[in-house]
This record gives structure tokens, sequence and C-alpha cells, in this order.
């Protein structure tokens, strides 16, 4: 009886042994995707609301000398950046420039022809959000 | 065995449970995720509608109201009439002064005496369209009517006549007449109708025996006998009766028709038809000499004022009598004085004379010499503003909006712009004054930013 019952314990506890250590090796394997994925999620989500808080009006665009000069201002809710610049579904200007919110930034292209009296400006932030307007403009 | 089997079964049990919270941890973050991705989209959705229903008006405000001094800016001078008192300075404030001017004798008019001639018709329903009115007939054998006929332009027209049958041997005799009125001072009376007389063998004439004549009286004297014309229609015109009507009062026109029948056997038909009777009474008017003289006022006010889009003035007067003002405004572009407007004073008050042309005469003529009294000028001009203008912006959305900046541009301006920064409720103005001199006649436009939208507006002062 005694040697019996001590065996049964001897084995119960070198099965609870063996199942944490199987337990172990598989959360420490799916632990890191799982909170991997959960991040990507809330990465993704505050990326989305950004996006949606962003605005930016176009508020005039002169042509002088050659110059185009579009002025932009930020009035969305957080910073904006403005990566490319198209005239006419033409590019004709990529870079990155911040405009802080209720700031108004001149994005300058110089060199540029003019090419009929109506422009239609469209400005794309690097969140994929793009504002467009129809100017009508003098050389 | 029984004991290992459940062992097992119990720590495969703790796996699975263990499994399935991290699953269903994992698919609760999962729905709360897209339940903020959700919310976060329809928030958005319902701010971008905002902006879609954003609603402004725009308008300008680029004059103001100036006020001038008389004798800076008018010259009063008087073309006719005496200037008794005053001048450019007296029309400055009222009750000090007057510029006082009295009437001169601008012409003397005398129309001499002489006589004058008129016209009238005596005779009554002469045309006869209201059938036998107001003539007295007498009918013989034969009877007394009216009847239509083809005149000579194919019209119809209405005839007195008189039909009879008149028997073998027999005489027919029968009258229309009419009374009528000659007045005093008669110059000429002139008698015209036309007639048409015809018997049943017409067109052949009446043999040497028989008789068929019409005679016209005039208070039974003689003026005339006519016989057949069978269908042709005659007009007797101008038969001067004068001598008959000399003496003024009643008189009497009387077409009286006389048939003799010599024929013992045989009756005859006969037809006489008047018409278009008139009798023209001239009378001579003899007119008194006239003479008068007309007193008058001429006056000029000169206002030399800067540039302005509207004016206003008003000239306190007076005058003794009660006149009409005649006031003549200057076209500038004709070279002429043109009537703009009358004016009925009330004598011995003061009135305004309210005007809105700069250069203007005042013209009174009276029978009776008057004076005119010119007490105080006020002059209102609306002018280009000339340290700027303001725009007045106006939410006429049904949510509140900011307003970011406002450009301002033209044909010459490089665009300006003037940060705002202002949050308007629904249905509330902003007054943005903007510190530049416009050009008039140019077409400035203008542009307000909001935070979603940017407003275009133009305009031209």
């Amino acid at each position: 009886m005694d040697k019996r019952g001590q065996t049964q314990v001897v084995e119960t506890v070198l099965l609870i042994m063996i199942t944490i250590a199987l337990w172990t090796v598989i959360w420490t394997w799916f632990y890191p995707m799982y909170i991997g994925a959960i991040q990507d999620m809330g990465r993704y989500l505050l990326g989305y609301e950004m996006a949606l808080k962003e605005w930016v009006i176009v508020e005039y665009v002169n042509y002088t000398d050659s110059t185009l000069t579009v002025f932009i201002t930020n009035t969305g809710d957080v910073e904006v950046e403005i990566g490319s610049l198209y005239v006419n579904d033409t590019l004709v200007w990529s870079d990155v420039e911040k405009i802080k919110v209720d700031e108004m930034k001149r994005l300058t292209v110089s060199g540029y022809t003019l090419g009929g009296e109506v422009l239609v400006v469209k400005a794309c932030s690097l969140r994929g959000n793009c504002w467009q307007v129809v100017e009508r403009v003098g050389p | 065995m029984l004991g290992r089997r459940g062992q097992a079964t119990a720590i495969g049990g703790v796996f699975f449970v263990l499994l399935m919270v991290a699953l269903l941890g994992l698919i609760f973050y999962q729905i709360d995720y897209e339940h903020r991705f959700y919310t976060k989209s329809i928030e958005v959705m319902e701010e971008r509608k905002r902006a879609y229903t954003e609603r402004i008006k725009v308008s300008e405000n680029y004059t103001i109201t100036r006020n001038y001094a008389a004798a800076d800016v008018a010259t009063f001078t008087v073309l006719e009439g005496d200037l008794v008192s005053g001048s450019n300075s007296s029309l400055n404030d009222i009750g000090a002064n007057y510029i006082i001017v009295d009437s001169d004798a601008v012409f003397n008019l005398t129309v001499p005496g002489g006589t004058t001639t008129t016209t009238s018709e005596a005779i009554k329903n002469g045309e006869f369209n209201y059938g036998l009115d107001y003539w007295i007939y007498v009918n013989g054998v034969g009877s007394w009517n009216t009847s239509t006929y083809i005149n000579g332009t194919g019209g119809l027209d209405t005839a007195a006549i008189y039909s009879t049958i008149v028997s073998g041997g027999a005489v027919d005799n029968a009258k229309l007449y009419q009374s009528f009125t000659v007045g005093e001072n008669l110059k000429s009376a002139e008698l015209s109708f036309n007639y048409r007389m015809w018997w049943e063998l017409c067109p052949f004439p009446l043999p040497r025996e028989y008789i068929f004549n019409l005679f016209v009286f005039i208070d039974n004297n003689a003026i005339g006998t006519y016989s057949l014309t069978c269908n042709e229609w005659r007009s007797i015109s101008a038969i001067n009766v004068t001598d008959y009507l000399t003496t003024p009062g009643n008189h009497t026109l009387e077409f009286r028709i006389y048939i003799y029948n010599p024929n013992k056997r045989l009756s005859f038909s006969y037809k006489v038809w008047i018409d278009k009777v008139s009798l023209k009474l001239t009378y001579i008017d003899e007119t008194a000499e006239f003479s008068s003289v007309v007193y008058g006022i001429d006056a000029m006010l000169d206002l030399d004022l800067p540039d302005y889009y509207n004016l206003t003035y008003k000239l306190l007067t007076q005058t003794n009598i009660s006149l009409i003002l005649d006031v003549y405004a200057f076209d500038e572009e004709n070279n002429i004085w043109v009537l703009y407007d009358k004016f009925l004073t009330v004598a011995n008050e003061w009135s305004n004379v309210t005007l809105d042309s700069p250069r203007i005469r005042i013209y009174a003529e009276s029978q009776h010499p008057f004076r005119i009294q010119f007490d105080y000028l006020y002059v209102e001009t609306t002018e280009l503003n000339p340290n700027g203008f303001t725009l007045i912006i106006e939410n006429a959305g049904d949510y509140d909006l900011e307003i970011v900046a406002c450009w301002l541009k033209n044909e010459t301006l490089d665009a300006l712009r003037y940060e705002v920064g202002r949050s308007l409720l629904p249905g509330e103005r902003l007054e943005v004054n903007i510190p530049v001199v416009l050009t008039k006649g140019s077409l400035y436009q203008v542009r307000v930013v909001t935070r979603n939208n940017v407003f275009k507006h133009s305009f031209t002062p």
C-alpha cells in the first residue's frame, strides 16, 4: 500500500511538471505572436485615427514668373506631412513638408510652365490623404 | 490504467482551456478593435458632413457717409432776379442769415383783342342714325321712314325715306322738318344734304305733265327745288343760307315733297331719300385785349464734390407766396438742363427741397412779385472709404464654423492674406476690417477660408 501510494504521487508530480514544461514551451512560442498581432492592430488603428484627423485647406494658388506657389493650411487635428503635389494629375513636387496644426505653409514649384489658366491642384499627405482644388491662375 | 487515462484527460483539458482563453482574448480584442475603428469612422463622417454643409454669406462695405459745409462745396448764383442779401456761406447753418432773392419782371405779355370764329352744327340727327328722332314729319298718301343703303365707299348708311304710290290724277304732299336755334353774331350759315328721287319707271324721265319735286325751305323761304335722280344720289353742298338766319332765335328747316300724277288710269310708285343734312353756323367771337407781367427767379446751385456713389442734399427754402419751383438738373453727357422735379411751396413756411444732382437750377415764376429765401444747405455723400473696407461674413449654415483667414486680390494687387481665427455660431456675423484702399471700378476677389472650405466672393467698388 505504501509503495503504490508513493509511486502514484511521484507519477502525478512528474506529469504536472511535464505538463507545465510543455505549456511553457508552447506559450513561449505563441505569446510573441499573440502580443505582436495585438500591437499591430493597435498601431494600425492609431494610424487610421491619425489619417482621419488630417485635414488641410489649399487656400490659394499663385503663378508668377514661372513659379507656382501653393498656400496650404493645416486645419486638421494632427500634424500633416505633405509628400506630393500634383497639377493636372502630373507630379510637380515631391518631398516632405511638415505642417503643424493651424500653420500655413507655401509650397513652391519653380520652373513651372503654365499649360492653361485652369489648374487642378492636388496635395497629398504621407498618410495617403489628398486634397484637390481647381484654380484659375494668370501667367 | 484507468487513473493514468484520467490524468491525461485532465492535462489535455487544462491545455485546451488555456488555449481557448488565449484565442478568446484575441477574438475579443479584435472585436473591440473593429468597434473602435467603426466608431472613429462614424465620428469623422459626421465631421465631414458638417464640413460639406458649411455655408457663409460674404458682403462688403467700402463706403462712408460724409457731410460738407455749404461754403466749402456750394456756389450759389442768381441768374434772374435780384440778390437782396446773402452768399454761399449763408447756407452753412440754420437761421443765422439767408440768401434772399427778389423776383424780376421776366416778360410783359400783351395779347391784343380780336375776333375768332366758332362753327357749330344746328341740325340734330342729320345722318338719321337715330331713326327720325328730332325730326317732325307729315305723311301724305305715303309715309316717312328710315332705310339703309350702300354708300359710295361700300359701307351702309341710313337715310330718311318717303315712299308713296300716287294714283291716277292724284296729288301727294309730305313734309320733314326740324327746328333749330340761331344765336347772336352769326357770321355765316351753310346748308348741305344728300338726296335721291326715284319713280317706278326709272330710268325713264318724268313726262312733261308729271310733277315730282323736293323743295327745301327755311322759315318758308324757298332755298331750292330738286327733282328726279333715279338711282343716283346727289349731294347739295354749301348752300349759303345766312341771309335767312339773320335773326337770332328759332328757325325751321323743311323738306317738302310734291307729287302729281296726271295719268288718269295708272298709279305710280315714288320714293325720296334724304341723308346727311347739315347746317353749319359760324359765329364771330370777339376777345378783349389782355396783358400780364410775369415775374421770375432763376438761381443756380453748383456743388463741387469729390467722387461719390450717392448724393443727397436739402435746401431749406421759403417763399412769400405759394409757388411752383421747377428744378432743372444739368445733364453733363448731353450738355443740357433737364427738368428734374417740381415743388409746390407753402407761402411763408420753410420747407426742404431735396435733391441729388450736383448742379441744379431753380426756376419760379408768378404774375405777382415774390421773394425766395434760402437758409441752409445740408449735403450728405456716400463715398469710397479712403481707409479700407469691412468684409462682412455671416454663418448661413446650421453648424458653427471657424473662419481661418481671408484673402484679397485684384488685377494689380498681390494676393494679401489676413489671419482671422474666429468661430461663428449659426447666424452670427463677423466684420473684418481690411486696411486696403480700394480702387473704384476694379474687380476684387475675396476668399474666406474656413476649417473645411474656401469660399470665393468678388465685388467691384
